[in-house]
């Protein structure tokens, strides 16, 4: 085969990988990049301007964390066709089974209410009353999900995905520093008092992998119709997202690194406010993301506990299906998203407060579950055959969840009682 | 006569309401996963794990109101 015939059929078999892969891709990108949703982008920013660039690198390290929890939940997807709900139920009985289940109901209609905060404080920049940002909200998340089509959701929910990126453009507005953000790439312990360092790092451990996710991804990849020989666009997929997530987060940092360095930030909202106040476009720029965070997380946050029961209910529970095909299903989601709004325009600030502090703990509790089980079942032969974890892929599981279980555990008692680390 | 009806239709409307979780819960009564050590271990753990959280969880939930 002569030279040219050779390149000819590499660049042929590039482009059918590639438009394999554009079919294919989807769920990891948007798992990930919803998971910097409102909560995220608050963490982000008070990291920044408490802290400057000097954690980027430790952003850049929750990365390659969140892609090996997440491609394991697309391996499971993919050979056991059953979401992560059903799969839990199956593999450890009914006791454990209902207990992930309440846990993620309960855990994601209060990071719902708290994605409808970020959404209402964000549009409320630009003078827009909460009741019309639900209503508007409520009404976009319901017509994006009855069309009966997972393929047209799932373009739909990218285009938001990209528009997540709008802090790339933020953080080229505020001429950042260079030679100072290649400093916080490099790991490195900033100065300043330990318990509130631990709190942020913990903080960004929890933006970054929360129990949704799993049950999102898994049961996307179910509605997809992934198979065995997808698993490695599925892979890919994944990487995609998790090098946008970091790319998302350091530039977010980036802005309010350079431009609200040393000031008390305690919102992305309040941080938007500051940021107009120096430059205007940087700081509409940030409510602009902050509220298409809110709704990315509000939408994949649905979904994924709407999945999860219909998966254990026996619901048909499909994006591919109309209303009538899988009216539980549907009711379902409109209840989660209509009563979390409803929530945050009859709730008093106090009661929101306490919403927000709690649901970081709930998380926790069914985080260590939800990972210990992800791990037991890709380890099950009869379950996975020769998808199951290897010994070198164990050694990194288990390392990666016993870390996350510790801080994550050291995280939600520190938010409980704000003094124990010496933060607060 | 209506009287004596009303208990029988109560139980019946809560049975029907509760009985698709304990359809559930009896298909899933058997965890389908081999209980090797490592399981039961880990199984443990998690029990233990939750309880903890739940207590602390509910204290300070009892403070925050009681506060």
């Amino acid at each position: 085969m002569s030279y040219g015939a050779r390149s000819y059929y590499r660049y042929r078999k590039f482009v059918k990988t590639l438009q394999i892969y554009l079919l294919l891709a989807g769920p990891g990108i948007i798992v990930m990049v919803a998971d910097n949703d409102a909560g995220g982008i608050t963490t982000y920013s008070v990291t920044g301007a408490q802290y400057g660039y000097s954690l980027i690198w430790f952003l850049i390290l929750l990365g390659p964390i969140a892609y090996f929890v997440q491609e394991m939940t697309v391996r499971l997807g993919a050979v056991t066709k059953r979401g992560h709900a059903e799969a839990i139920f199956d593999a450890f009985g009914s006791f454990w089974g209902w207990f992930s289940l309440a846990d993620l109901a309960l855990t994601d209609w209060l990071t719902l209410i708290t994605e409808f905060i970020g959404m209402t404080a964000a549009l409320s920049i630009f003078g827009i009353p909460p009741i019309l940002t639900v209503a508007l909200v409520s009404v976009f998340m319901i017509l994006l999900v009855i069309n009966g089509k997972y393929w047209t959701f799932e373009k739909i929910v990218l285009l938001l995905c990209v528009l997540n990126l709008i802090y790339i453009p933020a953080a080229l507005l505020v001429q950042p520093n260079v030679s100072q953000i290649f400093w916080g790439i490099i790991p490195n312990l900033p100065g300043g008092p330990l318990g509130t360092l631990f709190f942020l790092l913990m903080a960004n451990i929890g933006t970054t992998i929360a129990p949704w996710m799993l049950f999102f991804q898994q049961s996307s990849v179910v509605d997809k119709g992934m198979k065995e020989k997808d698993i490695p666009f599925g892979r890919m997929d994944t990487a995609m997202g998790a090098v946008l997530t970091v790319v998302v987060a350091v530039f977010l940092i980036i802005v309010t690194g350079s431009l609200l360095y040393g000031q008390h930030i305690e919102s992305a909202a309040q941080a938007a406010v500051s940021l107009q106040g120096i430059n205007y476009w940087v700081g509409t720029f940030l409510a602009i993301g902050l509220f298409d965070a809110g709704l990315l997380g509000a939408i994949a946050i649905s979904l994924a506990s709407s999945w999860a029961v219909g998966e254990v209910f026996g619901w048909a529970h499909s994006l591919n299906h109309r209303i009538r095909e899988a009216p539980w299903f549907y009711i379902f989601y409109f209840f989660m998203l209509i009563s979390a709004g409803g929530m945050v325009l009859i709730s008093t600030q106090a009661t929101l407060v306490v919403v927000t502090l709690f649901v970081q703990v709930i998380a926790v509790t069914l985080l260590p579950a939800a990972l210990v089980f992800l791990l037991l079942l890709l380890n099950s032969e009869e379950l996975m055959g020769k998808y199951k974890n290897t010994r070198i892929q164990n050694i990194i599981g288990f390392s990666i969840v016993g870390m996350i279980i510790l801080l994550s555990t050291l995280y939600a008692l520190s938010v409980l009682f704000p003094s124990l680390l010496g933060g607060g | 006569m209506g009287g004596g009806k009303k208990p029988g239709t109560i139980r019946r409307f809560l049975g029907n309401r509760f009985r698709p979780f304990m359809e559930i819960t009896e298909k899933y009564k058997t965890p389908r996963i081999k209980m090797t050590r490592q399981v039961k271990w880990a199984l443990l753990f998690l029990r233990l794990y939750l309880i903890i959280m739940l207590l602390i969880l509910g204290y300070k939930f009892f403070t925050t109101i009681g506060g």
